[in-house]
């Protein structure tokens, strides 16, 4: 009797949740359960399954169409065209010069020796033509964790290495500075820079120690490989 | 017309950052949930800014659709009720009151009446709510399409907003048992 009156407040309690009853207070409460208690996301489940089935008699209505831009504007700027690596990378266009043919885009699709038990996982090789700097970088998107290992190219003497995400014809977003005197790095990307990963172009840039002083890179583009689904 | 499992592939290309899948979930999908705003919020100007915090919104969690065990239709109009819900809730503290303020254009929908005329052939919850006290299923219906809350429907109904929440919350596992039968 007692478990049928604690299933059925759980029960309740799921429906009001869905239904938006609960007060903001109730409501944290109840996703805190909810996080832990799979026989409460069952109930969530269906409740929300079944409510949302009250909208079935809802008549489909076409949306503006200028609303569709707004929200891609919104989401990914007004560049809707995908420019090729060379033009991604033309921010750096003083420092690259003659160097930007020799960007490398290259990628390893069978380098699983460092992903372990990952995912479904973005890798990069980031190289230089001469192969003076050869950085293997994997992203795993469920963790929001993008994991390097230098294998050839240490920075020199003062200077360090400095990691950046290119999107579209975006600036150059920095992902941090390669820990001095350290072959593998581990970054955390926050959520909104890893939605953009599968798009972007990686790029290592040689910047005075501790990385650019001034948020944008400022000197020489060291290497640079697109991402790609392994 | 886009299947279930087309929308389901569309969400998983979205959550790896795919904008293509992103345009083509949009197009098989912006109509449902623009009706599904526009009933809630019953004015255009802010049914276009509630869908697109709700597109917004599915690409930034497009990732986490699938560990909620929700079907992709499911998640996709949560969203939109739940943003809609959370505007007409923002414009109701704005003004103080307004409940009827906002009727500024007539429902598309059909009303409770016309619900229980077309029972027969709609879902499972149609049916069991017409099994409820028609002012139960009124209430249940009033909060999750128009967002009351308590202390509204406990005005409406002229109870004690405690009252009014003992008996949803029976509305409700009664609910629940004819929607296991």
């Amino acid at each position: 009797m007692t478990d049928d009156n604690d299933t059925n407040d759980e029960i309740a309690l799921a429906a009001e949740y869905v239904l938006g009853l609960l007060t903001p207070g109730e409501a944290v409460a109840f996703e805190d359960v909810l996080s832990i208690d799979p026989e409460m996301r069952e109930h969530y489940a269906a409740w929300a399954t079944n409510f949302a089935s009250l909208t079935d008699d809802i008549a489909p209505v076409t949306p503006p169409a200028h609303l569709q831009s707004q929200i891609t504007d919104k989401l990914f700027g007004s560049a809707e065209k995908k420019p090729s690596i060379f033009a991604r990378l033309g921010f750096l266009g003083p420092v690259l010069g003659g160097l930007a043919a020799a960007v490398l885009v290259l990628v390893i699709m069978n380098q699983t020796n460092f992903l372990k038990d990952a995912g479904p996982t973005y890798v990069a090789e980031i190289a230089a033509e001469d192969a003076s700097l050869v950085v293997q970088a994997s992203f795993d998107p469920a963790t929001g964790t993008l994991q390097m290992i230098r294998e050839a190219g240490t920075p020199l003497a003062d200077r360090s290495q400095e990691l950046w995400l290119i999107v579209g014809e975006n600036a150059p977003i920095s992902l941090g500075v390669w820990p001095q005197d350290k072959a593998e790095a581990t970054l955390a990307i926050p959520a909104e820079l890893a939605a953009q990963m599968p798009n972007g172009v990686l790029a290592i840039t040689d910047e005075p120690l501790g990385g650019s002083p001034s948020g944008n890179p400022t000197g020489a583009l060291l290497a640079a490989g697109p991402v790609t689904l392994l | 017309m886009a299947e279930l499992s087309d929308i389901e592939t569309y969400l998983a290309q979205c959550a790896l950052g795919d904008r293509d899948a992103f345009s083509s979930l949009y197009s098989a999908t912006s109509a449902k949930l623009f009706g599904i705003c526009l009933r809630v919020l019953g004015n255009r100007a802010e049914a276009e800014d509630a869908l697109q915090d709700v597109f917004v919104k599915i690409w930034h969690n497009a990732d986490r659709y699938q560990v909620n065990g929700l079907s992709p239709m499911t998640w996709l109009i949560t969203i939109a009720r739940n943003l809609s819900i959370d505007k007409l809730r923002a414009r109701k503290t704005a003004r103080g009151t307004g409940l009827d303020e906002a009727e500024d254009l007539p429902s598309s929908a059909a009303g409770p009446e016309a619900l229980a005329i077309a029972a027969s052939d709609r879902g499972q919850i149609v049916a069991c709510m017409a099994e409820l006290e028609p002012d139960r299923s009124d209430a249940v219906r009033r909060a999750y399409l128009e967002g009351e809350t308590y202390q509204e429907l406990a005005a409406r109904y002229s109870v004690p907003l405690n009252t009014v929440r003992t008996w949803l919350r029976r509305s409700l596992i009664k609910l629940k048992d004819c929607l296991s039968r």
